[in-house]
């Protein structure tokens, strides 16, 4: 028996070699070609067709959240920057799916036993096909805009809803009404240094099997997750091994962040809107107010 | 109906940036609003991207764009004046296949840097339309082409407003590889010692003064230079004169007031010399313009077909029927985008039903119309619609030169008038699709003037946006029936009072 491939790309190769269901009905034609490059160029092509209603999803998305955006920094902002949006990555791209489908698959040398994560399930199993985050300044705005994204999802909030509120709430659902919080999290239950707000929207109705992953952190918080990304998470991805100590560090560094996100938080408090004030931790939307 | 919302923030983007110079870009912004987005923005970057591969374009990027206002942070180089704003909207109704038809032409237009992607309304202002702003030609341009190529000299005949000069124009762009190709509008000259100095200037690059000196000489032997010159004696790349409005020119050669005898031999001379010196240079030649040739020549200056030079007699008679589309809708459709004006289902069926594109000049002065009044402000709904062309067709000269045609020929013809729009009545209160059977459209001909029905006949299937499909014949433009049922309604009614 040939022996359990080791490496992130002789597992894909195997994937896709045992495991892409070429010429069933709604895949592919299988390429004349039986090399392995022009395989998972295929595979790949075909994907990317997959993901296209995933970044629609979540294109629209962005489009609906842009209104309450504003009404949030006339708010609380209306003269510093509040968030922007980062769309760049709207779309997980195909090479990243097909890592995500073999990361925890264990084969043979015959590419058994099938993986968890497959072609045909993959669109319901993974979370953040689609995905769009909102890089706040202040923590306190990632929390405003928190609140506002909520809000529409509070049935006690309804009378005070804003129409840009409204129509995100009659077009999108929100996976159990509120967006997990990473940043606040207990120390005790953290994991990794990752720290933002995240939601699974889905559209209502017809594509509600598309879920989008709303990201909501702070410039530093970003800053740390794009360092993170290539010094630690791509690397151990790809079944490379991070030193203990450089894992230990990057963390660390995270909680610095948060702390720097903390003082500034605290400063913004004292010379912007009066000193000596102890921060409001939650800044809620209830000062959106509003109608149709 | 209403016009395009181009502030919208967030879209997806399509770019092209030149590989050599980032800084040379072109891009469509497909602009969402919501969920139901989703599917027609899917659908449109499918297509797009299969349009992409199988015309093997390169240098097309695609971003998501969550807020326009960021446009340059997609890319410094990107110039947010060259980026056509659509609203996914607009083509939400379309199949994979109307998006194909609709997209497929656009994309190496971006890939080339041109400004425009779709045709549109506003610029009918009675200039001639070009590139992509002639619409429905393709079929025509490719016949006179190929009819050039045979080595044939035409005579466009159309209705005015027709796109004759628009066609001469495009002509003088699509076969300047293979011909060395000059068009001259030659209403601009009021004599023949003008035409050979402007000629001269064209062929030679000289300056006008030195040429208008030689042609107050002589004019004939400057003409004849000019186009020798322009010939370029290249046998491999002939001669293609364009030639717009040449009545006007020949009315110019002599006053109107000279009786037509005296009038005949300056014309007679001058056409000998265009006709030897293009049978001469080989070129071939393309006649158009507002005033029909071979009327002018033969009732106004009574000269008979053998007395012509063998150049005109040699010129093939081309009807420019009213334009066909193969999709009337996704014509509408093209023109609608290129303009900014959003329409539901309901509005476009209504626009194909009323103002569709057969009359072209018409058609796009109703659209533009439309779009200033969108542009002010709010939706139109079907009924401001119809009160909009209500009053489009009650003060639009966009089909006077058509009556003029008709006055024009019953001078020459006296008691044709009558029978000639009496047909036309005819055919206005006839239905819309099926029309009348060729012989009652001729009825009222055949009873007035006998002798000529048939020549009427075909005059007025040339000089009307009129179809003629087997025995039936119909208005190809159901703008123009309208408006001519509206001007016998109005008839009926200063006749009532």
């Amino acid at each position: 028996m040939p022996k359990p491939p080791r490496t992130i790309e002789a597992k894909k190769k195997l994937l896709i070699q045992k495991h892409f269901p070429w010429d069933s009905p709604g895949f592919p034609p299988k390429p004349n070609s039986a090399e392995a490059a022009v395989l998972e160029r295929a595979v790949e092509q075909w994907l990317e067709q997959q993901t296209l209603p995933f970044g629609a999803a979540a294109l629209t998305l962005a489009a609906r959240i842009h209104p309450i955006l504003r009404e949030v920094e006339a708010l609380v902002s209306p003269s510093r920057l509040l968030a922007r949006f980062d769309c760049s990555s709207h779309v997980k791209s195909p090479p990243s799916i097909l890592e995500k489908m073999v990361r925890r698959w264990a084969p043979d040398g015959r590419g058994l036993p099938a993986p968890a994560l497959g072609f045909r399930n993959f669109r319901q199993d993974i979370s953040d096909l689609g995905r769009i985050r909102i890089v706040a300044n202040f923590l306190r705005d990632a929390e405003s805009i928190r609140a506002a994204l909520e809000e529409p999802y509070d049935v006690s909030a309804a009378h005070r809803l804003t129409a840009a509120q409204k129509r995100l709430r009659d077009e999108y659902s929100l996976r159990e009404n509120h967006l997990d919080d990473s940043i606040n999290l207990d120390p005790g239950e953290r994991q990794k240094g990752e720290r933002s707000l995240k939601g699974l929207f889905r559209p209502q109705g017809l594509h509600k099997s598309l879920i989008v992953e709303l990201q909501v952190m702070t410039l530093f918080q970003e800053a740390w997750d794009k360092k993170d990304h290539c010094l630690n998470y791509v690397r151990r991805r790809r079944g490379e091994i991070v030193k203990l100590q450089h894992q230990s560090e990057i963390f660390a560094l995270s909680e610095l962040l948060y702390h720097t996100d903390l003082t500034f938080d605290r400063l913004l408090d004292e010379i912007a809107y009066g000193r000596g004030r102890r921060p409001r931790r939650k800044p809620a939307a209830r000062h959106l107010r509003g109608g149709d | 109906m209403r016009w395009r919302d181009e502030t919208l923030p967030t879209g997806r983007l399509l770019a092209h940036f030149a590989s050599d110079d980032r800084s040379r870009n072109r891009s469509l912004l497909f602009l969402v609003t919501g969920a139901a987005d989703i599917e027609p923005l899917t659908k449109i970057e499918e297509v797009c991207q299969a349009v992409i591969s199988e015309l093997r374009l390169t240098e097309f990027e695609w971003h998501a764009v969550p807020d326009q206002g960021l446009l340059t942070s997609i890319d410094p180089n990107l110039a947010p004046a060259k980026v056509t704003r659509l609203e996914v909207a607009e083509l939400g109704e379309l199949t994979m296949e109307e998006l194909d038809e609709l997209l497929r032409p656009v994309l190496p237009r971006i890939a080339l840097g041109e400004p425009e992607l779709f045709p549109s309304a506003g610029g009918a202002v009675g200039a001639p339309a070009e590139g992509i702003q002639l619409l429905g030609r393709e079929r025509e341009l490719a016949e006179i082409a190929h009819r050039v190529d045979e080595g044939q000299s035409m005579l466009l005949v159309a209705p005015r407003r027709s796109g004759k000069t628009s066609v001469l124009r495009c002509l003088e762009n699509q076969l300047r590889d293979r011909y060395r190709t000059a068009y001259l509008d030659l209403e601009r000259f009021l004599s023949p010692e003008d035409l050979a100095s402007r000629l001269w200037v064209l062929a030679s690059g000289e300056r006008i003064r030195v040429a208008q000196q030689r042609a107050a000489s002589a004019w004939r032997p400057l003409f004849s230079d000019a186009l020798r010159l322009l010939a370029g004696g290249d046998p491999s790349r002939p001669l293609l004169l364009l030639l717009d409005e040449l009545v006007f020119f020949l009315r110019n050669l002599v006053p109107a007031e000279k009786k037509s005898g005296d009038r005949r031999q300056p014309v007679l001379d001058f056409l000998r010399d265009l006709s030897d010196l293009c049978l001469g240079a080989d070129a071939r030649v393309v006649i158009a313009g507002s005033l029909e040739l071979t009327e002018y020549l033969e009732y106004e200056l009574g000269l008979e077909r053998d007395d012509l030079p063998p150049m005109l007699r040699s010129l093939v008679h081309f009807p420019l029927p009213p334009p066909t589309f193969r999709s009337g809708q996704l014509e509408m459709r093209r023109v609608l985008l290129g303009t900014g004006l959003v329409v539901d289902p309901l509005e476009l069926e209504w626009l194909v039903a009323n103002a569709d594109l057969a009359s072209p000049f018409a058609a796009l002065r109703f659209l533009d119309q439309l779009a200033a009044r969108a542009r002010m402000g709010g939706a139109l709904s079907i009924g401001e619609l119809e009160a909009e062309l209500d009053s489009f067709l009650s003060t639009t000269e966009a089909f006077q030169d058509s009556v003029q045609r008709l006055v024009d020929k019953a001078r020459r013809l006296p008691g044709a008038k009558a029978a000639l729009e009496e047909a036309l009545d005819g055919l206005a209160a006839a239905p819309e699709e099926s029309g009348l059977t060729a012989e009652a459209f001729r009825e009222p001909l055949s009873r007035s003037r006998p002798a000529e029905a048939d020549r009427l006949l075909t005059w007025l299937i040339e000089n009307f946006p009129i179809r003629r499909e087997g025995d039936q014949i119909a208005f190809a433009s159901r703008l123009f029936r309208r408006w001519w049922r509206r001007q016998l309604a109005d008839d009926g009614q200063e006749a009532v009072q």
